[in-house]
This record gives structure tokens, sequence and C-alpha cells, in this order.
């Protein structure tokens, strides 16, 4: 036997006193009556059972120090020693909170219906079993180590939530059975799931929740991003999935922040999955509060909710920063500020420490002498109508250069043709004394290439050059003029590729950037003013368990981590998923139980010992009580 | 009629019963003889009763004279002599007969005030037959007397005495004490009240069979208390005798209580018992009764009043 409250013992030191209470001599109340002579025929009878008198003051006595002692011991909490330190001692419960638990059927809410079933496997804890829980969202975690306190336990087991993550119950069932063998004398792992259990294992210790199918409808992918060629609008995907046996239909709404941008209806057979694409969608934030905040969501009931919801951050086009150098540039002037994403600033002469607060420096008609050229800390430069000096080739000018080829891939020469542009005169150049760099002829021409686009290979400095000066062409008539100058600021600034935001999925572990930190509180309505109870901001890596917004920071800069769901084999709860629990069986080996040894009633009981010594010293105390006043004690 | 209350013992509604009782009574009394009785000697009323050879110092005035003229010789007629009946109340005054039971309200008759009432009742009714009425306190021994009383002149005299009872000297009842003073004090027998709860510890049957060879007519009535005869108290109690003072630790449970019925009956049957096997009168008078109802109860059954 042992005893979880051993101080509890201290209280023996009682039994001397109550023996002293009843050694002492009885307070007794005056009565005065007219004569004692009747009293006393009365009490000389009497005398003849003052043997029995005795017994029964020891009879009382008895009676108070066995219910003492077994007040003693409930207090002490004792638990049978075969079940604190033997055979069968331990248990892990592995609690599925994923998603999926949240799903609502004919019982309720599944993952309440887990917490119901869990329950009396948490009053084991008090029969001197250990107790241990496990929950399998994102990665298995230990939320209650081994205890024996069933109030320890059970608390423990009614805070657990269902959350919006997947995860992955084969580790978890994994890590439950390293646990048990761990302990001293094995133990159980009784797993709750909405997962059909393994063959070989007993089916006490695998309570299923669920197992009826139900139809759901989940958006399975959501995401956004800037359009190619317009950074300032945005195009939304947004996949839905019907998981059922029959048609569904029903509205998708897309909402940027708290306004309706645009409600979408669909039809589904069943199992069709279809994806809904949103262009040109006004990607400027026009707030200065806004914080791109996409929520896609259903308008239908189905079995489970977390899923008709999908949240996505609009993607945040920061603008290019563009120093022109020179002057006279009227139609290069009006090509850069025609550009929405290019925040154009004009300067004569600048110095180079100047320039490198740039995204992209202009040059045109004349390249500076004392500039950086083709060195590691060159900014990222456009010359137009000039060649630096180390391209130039003898200060040769062709012609009307005759253009033989155009590099069409080359982001610079995106949606422009070349071919018929009539070009007056152009510097030769000569891109042979270039170590480190890597040269695209964008435009070529005989004798010389018209329009180069190099990358330094070490360290990324990117430097454009176009020997012919645009004005002296019919460029600055076509179309083409302002997309080669956005084109060519865009792939200056390293913003040849549309911006798509990275929308997470819950349960997955995220990789912060270093120096980036994120709040691991999930806000899932928009407020223009979030009130944080949290102050702990995580870095490295986060596993994002709920769906919502995520406040991101770095270097002092808000952003947003957007988190759903998008997983469909979360999101159809007809079947189970895959046979997890199969694999799961199959890497533990065989059902990891060791039975318990000390199957006596009290581990059916619904009450622990000391529950049970604590009625009995009650009853025998009614019994006392009871006796006293019956006179049977005195 | 009673003019005056001497105290609250004998408040105009106790006055005013007896009133009632005495018309009662001599209801009840009506067809036989007047109150007053014929003794066997001869006096001075005015009913014939016998003649006599007449003797030197004979009072002329009884000579008859007519059979003098008849037969020439002197004969004196005897008159009946007209005696009164002494009667004797003996108030039990001893701390049992105070005793109260604990909590008791107000309604609650001290047995000693209750015995009073009665023995006023009884005064009453013996003063108006014309009776010779004695009354003593007693404890430990006969305390002093009204004195003779006779007529209802003197009911006064019987509710100052009853209602200011002289000092006791001890409050422990000792009958062998008080009945021989009593014994030597009465100038002649007659009936004997003796009101009291009989708790003596020394005994009562030696002094009242002193009292029954002395050849007076006594009627024995039995003060008691219900809280006396049926205790209610239980637990762990020290009892103290309200007399000797004397304490007993005792713990009281219904066996006992049922036992104390036993003992307290017994003690009853044999005061009964005695007073049946020599003639005379018993009665128990419990202190929740109305005491009229046992003064009509005992003239109805004639016990008491002849």
């Amino acid at each position: 036997m042992n005893f979880l409250f051993p101080i509890g013992f201290a209280f023996l030191a009682l039994i001397p006193v109550v023996t002293a209470l009843y050694l002492l001599k009885v307070r007794r109340r005056p009565v005065a009556v007219p004569s004692l002579l009747l009293w006393q025929q009365v009490l000389a009878q009497k005398k003849r059972r003052s043997l029995f008198q005795k017994l029964r003051q020891w009879l009382s006595l008895l009676l108070h120090l066995l219910i003492l002692t077994l007040i003693i011991l409930a207090l002490t909490r004792p638990v049978p020693a075969g079940r604190a330190a033997g055979e069968g001692a331990a248990t892990v419960l592995v609690i599925d909170d994923r998603a999926r638990m949240q799903a609502v059927d004919a019982g309720g809410r599944r993952f309440d219906q887990v917490v119901t079933a869990a329950l009396p496997a948490a009053l084991e804890a008090n029969l001197g079993q250990e107790v241990a829980i496990l929950t399998t969202a994102g990665q298995p975690q230990v939320v209650q180590p081994f205890s024996q306190d069933r109030l320890e336990v059970r608390d423990a087991l009614e805070r657990l939530s269902p959350k919006d993550a997947g995860g992955d119950l084969e580790a978890a069932i994994r890590l439950a059975s390293e646990l048990v063998s761990g302990r001293e004398g094995g133990g159980r792992v009784v797993v709750f799931s909405d997962q059909p259990a393994p063959e070989n294992w007993d089916e006490n210790n695998w309570r299923r929740i669920g197992a009826a199918g139900l139809d759901n409808l989940a958006i399975t992918e959501f995401a956004a991003r800037s359009t190619p060629n317009s950074p300032g609008t945005a195009e939304v995907l947004v996949e839905i999935a019907n998981f059922s046996d029959e048609s569904r239909s029903g509205n998708l709404e897309l909402q940027l922040e708290n306004r309706l941008l645009e409600v979408r209806p669909f039809d589904l057979a069943p199992g069709e999955t279809t994806r809904l694409i949103f262009p040109a969608l006004d990607a400027r934030r026009k707030y200065a509060n806004s914080r791109g905040w996409l929520t896609a969501s259903l308008d239908t009931e189905d079995g489970l909710a977390t899923d008709d919801t999908a949240y996505a951050v609009l993607p945040k086009v920061q603008p290019i920063r563009v120093l022109l150098t020179g002057q006279n540039n009227l139609f290069l002037e009006r090509a850069l500020r025609s550009e929405p994403n290019i925040q154009l600033d004009l300067l004569a002469d600048p110095s180079i420490d100047v320039a490198r607060e740039f995204d992209v420096v202009i040059f045109a008609g004349e390249t500076p002498a004392d500039w950086p050229w083709l060195e590691a800390d060159m900014p990222s430069t456009l010359v137009l109508g000039a060649v630096p000096p180390m391209l130039a080739d003898q200060d040769e000018r062709i012609e009307q250069p005759l253009i033989t080829s155009q590099d069409r891939t080359h982001p610079i020469s995106w949606l422009i043709d070349f071919e018929r542009l009539a070009v007056a005169e152009s510097i030769a150049m000569n891109l042979e004394n270039t170590p480190g760099w890597s040269w695209s002829l964008v435009v070529d021409a005989a004798r010389t290439p018209l329009l180069v686009a190099g990358e330094r290979i070490a360290s990324g400095e990117r430097l454009v050059v176009a020997g012919f000066d645009p004005i002296k062409t019919d460029l600055p008539l076509r179309v083409a003029f302002p997309l080669l100058i956005s084109n060519s600021v865009r792939w200056l600034a390293g913003r040849e590729q549309p911006l798509e935001t990275f929308t997470a999925t819950a349960g997955q572990p995220v990789r912060l950037a270093t120096g980036e930190s994120v709040l691991p509180e999930a806000v899932q309505e928009f407020r223009p003013v979030l009130e944080s109870s949290r102050e702990t901001w995580q870095t490295g890596t986060f596993i994002p368990m709920d769906t919502g917004f995520y406040q991101t920071r770095q270097e002092g800069e808000t952003g947003w981590l957007a988190v759903s769901l998008a997983d469909p084999e979360l999101s159809d709860l007809r079947q189970p998923m895959a046979a997890e629990s199969e694999s799961a069986a199959a890497a533990v080996g065989v059902d990891p139980v060791v039975k318990p040894n000390w199957d006596g009633w009290l581990l059916q009981s619904p009450l622990p010992l000391w529950s049970w010594l604590a009625l009995v010293a009650a009853l025998l105390f009614t019994a006392e009580w009871w006796w006293f006043h019956r006179r049977r004690t005195e | 009629m009673i003019e005056e209350r001497p105290s609250i013992l004998f408040d105009s509604a106790f006055l005013s019963k007896l009133e009632r009782l005495q018309l009662i009574a001599r209801r009840i009394a009506a067809g036989r003889d007047r109150a007053e009785r014929r003794s066997r000697r001869t006096g001075s009323s005015l009913e014939f009763a016998d003649h006599r050879n007449y003797a030197r110092g004979d009072d002329l005035r009884a000579i008859d004279w007519n059979i003098y003229g008849r037969l020439e010789r002197l004969f004196i007629k005897l008159f009946e002599e007209e005696e009164d009946l002494p009667v004797h109340i003996l108030v039990d005054g001893s701390a049992s007969m105070q005793w109260q039971p604990p909590r008791a309200d107000k309604t609650h008759w001290k047995k000693f005030d209750y015995a009073r009432r009665l023995a006023a009742a009884l005064a009453y009714i013996g003063l108006s037959n014309l009776d010779r009425l004695e009354l003593h306190f007693f404890a430990g021994q006969l305390e002093h007397g009204m004195g003779l009383a006779r007529g209802k002149k003197n009911f006064q005299r019987v509710l100052n005495y009853l209602g200011n009872p002289p000092a006791q000297s001890t409050m422990t009842t000792d009958l062998r004490v008080s009945l021989q003073t009593f014994q030597r004090k009465a100038r002649r027998r007659g009936l004997v009240c003796i009101l009291s709860d009989f708790l003596d510890p020394s005994g009562w049957e030696e002094p009242l069979a002193r009292l029954n060879a002395a050849r007076f007519d006594i009627e024995l009535i039995q003060i008691v208390d219900p809280a006396e005869s049926d205790p209610s108290q239980l637990g762990d109690l020290r009892l103290t005798d309200s007399e000797s003072g004397e304490e007993m630790e005792v713990t009281v449970d219904e066996k006992v209580v049922a036992a104390y019925r036993e003992a307290f009956a017994a003690f009853v049957a044999r005061l009964e018992g005695f007073c049946r096997r020599h003639g005379h009168g018993w009665m128990q008078a419990n202190t929740a009764e109305p005491f009229e109802d046992l003064i009509l109860l005992m003239l109805r059954e004639g016990g008491l009043v002849r």
C-alpha cells in the first residue's frame, strides 16, 4: 500500500488526545430532585450491570478510535501498492484533437464525446494508476505528464480543446508507446479518435468516436498574388471540394477585411473539386490601417465548420525607388511617372552614397566616370543612350544597326517586340572584358548588341545598358517604351516575379526568417484595433494550431501570416484517413497493453480507496451517534 | 363571606371556589345529620338523653319536676352533649415539597403551594361544619400550630396561617418526630389529614402505624408532582437531593426512567396499601389537576368529609 499524502499520519497524534478525553470524567448535568430515595433504589439495581456499563464505555472508545483511524487513513490517500508500481501502473491517453474532431454528428461535437469518454480513465489516477495525456494536433504533445492525481488529470482533460490543425496520429501513438515502455511495470495506451481501431488492438484501448461518415464542403486551397503585369492588382485562387455523395451548391464570399469583395456561386457534383479565380482585385491598400486580410467563406452548413473559412493576406506591393539623373528626359520621366509602383526622384549629379539609397539608378545619355561600374557594391543601374567605359568598344558608333535577334524570354522584353524598332544610332558594346558577369543579349544587332542585361554572378548586382538613345528611336511613340522602362526597372529592382503571399497550413511548421518573430495568437475577425493578451513573440519554427491571421514582426515592420486548414484529407469526413491507425499499430508492433494484475473491484469502482474509507467512517459515526442516543454507548 | 385576601396564594378566584365547594358540600350532606356530631357523653344540649338519680351538688335546674310529682323522687334530666369533631390538618413544609421541576412554567404549582390550597379548602369545609380545627406545618419536626378554631369566622386565621407559614427549623422530612410530637400535643383524638409527599428517608410506615395505634382517624393526601412521578430528563445527570443536598451521578436512559417509574408506583402502592389495611383514607393529589376536582372527589366518595 502506498500513501499519496503520508503527512496525514501526523494526525495519529490525536489518538492519545481522544483517549485522554475519554478518561476524563464526564461533565454531568446537575438536576435537583425532591428526594434521592427512589433513585437510590433504581441505582442499586443498575449496579448489578456495572460490568456491562464499563464494557459499553470501552466499546464507545473503540468505535471513536476506529472512526479517527479511518479518517486519518482516508486523509493519507492510500493506493494499492500493486497499482502504484506494479504492472499496469501507467496509462497514456492519446486524445485526437485534430480539426476533424470538431465535426458535429448526432452525438454532438466529436471532441466533446472524446473528453466524455476519456474522463473515466482519469479516475484510475487515484487508484495508483499513473495517467498521462497526449494530443495529436500539430506535433504530438504531452499535455499532462504522468500523474496519480485524479483532479490534475481530469482538469488537464477538461482544459483540452480541438485545434484547427492536422496532425500525425501515428507519431502520437508511437510516442505514447515509448512513454509506456519507459515505465516500470509497463502500462497501456488508450486512443480516443475518429479513426478505426487496428485489427490487433484491444477495443477497450481504442475508443472510436464518430464512426459514421459525414458530408462536408471545404476550401482546400486559398492563395493570392499580385498580377505579373500590374503590381497594383492581385488575383485570388480558391479551391472548393465537395466531400459528400450528393451534389452541393452554395456561395463563396470573398472579403477584404470587413468589406465584401465578391460573392461567387458554385455547384459541385459529388466528390468534385473546383477552382474559382478572382482576377484583378485592387491590391493597393487604400487605408492606413489596412492589413490586407482576405477571407474566403462558404455559406453552406456541413459536418465541419473549420474548413468552410480560409484566410490569406493580400500581397503588399512595395514601391520601387528610382533615381533619374541628367536633364531633359521628358519622355523617360513621363514613362516612369506613369508606373504607379515607381517612386521617382530626379537628381542631376548624384553621389554614389545617395544613389545607394535607391532601388534603381537611371543614367540617360551619359555615364559618370567615378561610378563603381561592374563592381560588387554597384547600385542597380539602367543606362540609356550611353555605355559604361569598360563596355564601350572603342567609342565606335553604329549607324542604323540592323536588329538580328531578341531574347523574348528575358523579363525586360516581356510583351515588347523590338524587331521593327528603328534605331538611328547605337554605341558599340564589347562584353568580353567583364569577368564575373553574366550577360543576356536582350536585343542584338549586327556588329554590336543593342540592349544587354547583366548580373554579377557572385553578388547579384544588375546592370541594363541600351547603347541607343530611346529618344532617337521611334520607341517613345510606341506602347513598348513604357513597358521597356517598367520591365527594366522591375528587373533591376528584383521585382520581375509577381508577389505571392504565403498561406500556411494549420499544424504544419512555419520556418520564420532570421529576425522575424510571430505572436502565437490567431485573430479571425477584423478589428481596426487589435488587443492581444499575449506579449510573447516566438521565433525560429512556429506551428500554428488555429486558423486565422498571426501577427509577424521583422525589423520593426508588422506583417501578417495567414493560416488555413486546407487539407483535403482532414476535410473528407466520409472515410478514415488513409489507414494511419493501421500504420501506427504496425509501427508500434502490437497493442502495447500490459494487463494489470490487480483487477479488483476498486478498479471498476467510481470512487477511490480514500472515499470508501471516509464512507465507512461516516457510517460508523452515524451508528455510534444512534447508539449513543439509545444509550448503547456512553 | 370571605372579605380579604391574605396572600396571592389565596386569591379571589380561589375563595370563590371555596364558596362554591361549600354549597356543593351542603347538598351532598343533605338528609344526614347536621354537621354537629353527637357524642356519647351527656351535655347541655336540648336533646334529652336519660334520667339519673339526683345527687348532691347537681344543678337544681336539671331536676325533672314532673317525675318528682308522680314518683316523689328526685331525678335529674340528662341531655346529650353536642360534641364537635377535632380535625387536624398537618401540612408537610419540607424542602421536597418546595421542589419544582426545572423549566417549570408559571402555571405549575409547587407541591407545597398546592398542599396549602388544599389545606385551606379542607379547613373551610371543616369550619363550615363547626368542627374544631387545628393546623400544623411539619418537616423535621412539628411546627407551632395555628391554634384551635371553630366556625367560619376563623377562616381568616386559617388563611393567615397558611399564607405565612412559620419558619421551618429544618427542611428535612422526619415523620417520626413530627407525628410523635403531634400525638403528645393532640388533646383529643379525631381526624388527622396529612398532606405530604411522604418522601421521608427514615420511612413513613412506623410513624403512621403509631398514629394508627393511637386510634386517630387518618387521612393521607399524597401530593405528587407530575415531573416527580414521570421524570423526563435523560443523559448524564448529577442528581441533588433537595432536602439533604446529597448528590448522585447517574446516566438516565429510557430503561432507567422505566425503572424509576416502577419504583415510584411501588412506593405509592405501599402507601395506599397501608391505608386500606388499616381502614384509613388515601388520596393522591396531582399538582397538575385542579384542586377543587380533588375536593369534590373526596366529598363524593365520602372518604374525608362525613
